[in-house]
């Protein structure tokens, strides 16, 4: 990770810990200031302000941060109108509340969650208990997976008794696993 | 030391069915049916019901105040409810931000034991219900933030020292650039009374719950390290007016007719420092679970102990009876 320093705009001597963005009648300004610079002007006044969590976690989900290309706007402006079919949650509602509605919208969201995820946690993908019931297909999944990779290297091999075999095999697990 | 810092050690676990839209989306025939649904899983002879909508409000915020539901479980209009398990006091909420919020609590520094609970309670509803999960990211959450392992780690310590020489802003500031998050003995946006913090992970995808908790515990072993350093440093150089200050704190919970919440946390922070130090004499203060008083002397709890509604200068003489009751 780069981190990358700021020096406070005020002393140009300590780094910026204290980052403010005023937007006056639609016209933005930043002032980056160290601590003891923030303390000393009445820029103070703006950090009592209390910013609560959900402020806080909103600001992560917007996606416009990133947007460079043409095409990723467009993509975000898509992103605006997906609605999960099951409770109706649209992704701008999700930006709003900052929940997500049923565990359906994970799936409708799929695209731009991961986003998300990786600014919160710095990660995409689960690492730890699995339910019992689901635990029990997602071995056996991935059991079936490995399998079809045998027998497709079993084909290109032309060892067809042992694809048979596999094939059979894969047939059995499916049965079990429903999936 | 570390066994006295450490107050307790908490994990909670969020679970959703897979059938059923979030609390958020959650339309209340659909709340009533989980609460029906889960009150078939968890006997009577095992577990307490509490049916939160129908208890008293005081009922409920001194269930807030004992760390058994959240507050935000007092803002919902849908159906609520929480059981207790009888013999390891685990709190399984319904209803709050997700279905299911398991949650157990265990005194001292024993996050093992804390896990061990709730996820039995987990393994329990896991054999009846389909819970919400997704292979890439683990246990759906209705709060992004919670996704994945949907567990929170929580040691509540006990940093007075940290607190008076001001190195705890740095620490917090420190803590969460590492992904740990402090915050007060009541949660989210709280001040920090009678100096206890609770100290928890944010990160809850991708690494595992024995992950989290390892690293959990490192952090926190830091931050106690630089407690014990500054108590070694003062106790060297400054004893007597250590003991004094302990001492005052002391004299005054004893003896004052009007205890304020504010001033009673400070100084029975005070005298908790002076037990762990073992600065007081034992004579005085044996048996006494600091941490539990300053629990029975929450506005609620007060109140709910006077068995009546009580104006504020009341509530201070009852708080002063009762820290008279236990320290005298």
């Amino acid at each position: 990770m780069v981190v990358v320093e700021m020096l406070c705009d005020r002393c140009n001597e300590n780094e910026a810990s204290i980052h403010i963005k005023k937007t006056i009648k639609g016209k933005s300004t930043e002032i980056h200031l160290c601590e003891q610079c923030a303390k000393e002007t009445k820029e103070n006044e703006i950090i009592n302000i209390p910013i609560s969590f959900q402020d806080f976690l909103v600001g992560l989900m917007d996606l416009t941060v990133k947007e460079t290309t043409f095409e990723e706007q467009k993509e975000s402006q898509k992103a605006k109108i997906i609605k999960c079919e099951k409770c109706e949650m649209t992704y701008a509602d999700f930006k709003a509340s900052g929940k997500l509605g049923c565990a359906q919208c994970y799936q409708t969201f799929n695209k731009q969650l991961p986003i998300v995820f990786n600014k919160l946690h710095g990660h995409t993908k689960h690492n730890g208990k699995v339910p019992t019931k689901i635990g029990e297909n997602i071995i056996k999944e991935k059991g079936i997976n490995d399998l079809r990779q045998d027998l497709e290297k079993a084909i290109i091999e032309e060892e067809f008794e042992r694809a048979a075999y596999l094939r059979d095999k894969i047939k059995e697990m499916q049965k079990g696993a429903k999936i | 030391m570390r066994k006295d810092i450490i107050v307790s050690s908490r994990i909670r676990l969020a679970r959703n069915i897979a059938k059923h839209p979030f609390p958020n989306r959650l339309k209340n025939e659909e709340a009533e049916q989980i609460v029906k649904d889960i009150k078939k899983i968890f006997s009577e002879k095992k577990y307490t019901y509490i049916d939160i909508k129908t208890n008293t409000r005081l009922d409920n915020l001194v269930l807030v105040e004992n760390h058994i539901i959240s507050t935000e479980m007092l803002k919902s209009e849908l159906d609520r409810a929480v059981f207790l398990e009888k013999s390891t006091q685990a709190s399984i909420m319904i209803n709050e931000e997700d279905h299911v919020r398991i949650q157990s609590i265990v005194k001292g520094d024993n996050m093992e034991m804390a896990y061990k609970y709730a996820s039995s309670v987990d393994d329990k509803l896991d054999k009846k219900l389909t819970y919400a999960f997704n292979k890439d990211y683990g246990y759906l959450t209705a709060c992004p933030t919670n996704v994945g392992t949907a567990m929170r780690a929580s040691f509540m310590i006990h940093l007075p020292m940290l607190e008076v020489t001001n190195q705890i802003k740095n620490a917090i500031s420190f803590l969460g650039k590492l992904g740990i998050a402090v915050r007060g003995m009541y949660g989210e946006g709280t001040e920090a009374k009678g100096s206890l913090y609770q100290i928890s992970n944010q990160i809850t995808l991708g690494q595992s719950e024995v992950e989290i908790i390892e690293r959990l515990d490192d952090v926190v072993a830091q931050i106690i390290n630089q407690e014990i350093k500054i108590r070694n440093k003062l106790y060297s150089e400054q004893k007597i007016k250590l003991v004094d200050e302990i001492y005052r704190a002391y004299g005054i919970l004893t003896n004052a007719k009007l205890m304020t919440i504010k001033e009673a946390m400070l100084l029975l922070s005070y005298v908790k420092l002076g037990i762990d130090m073992k600065l007081i004499d034992k004579l005085f203060v044996d048996r006494v679970d600091i941490f539990d008083l300053m629990i029975k002397i929450q506005k609620s709890n007060v109140e709910k102990q006077a068995e009546k509604k009580l104006q504020t200068t009341e509530k201070d003489e009852e708080r002063a009876k009762i820290i008279q009751s236990k320290l005298l």
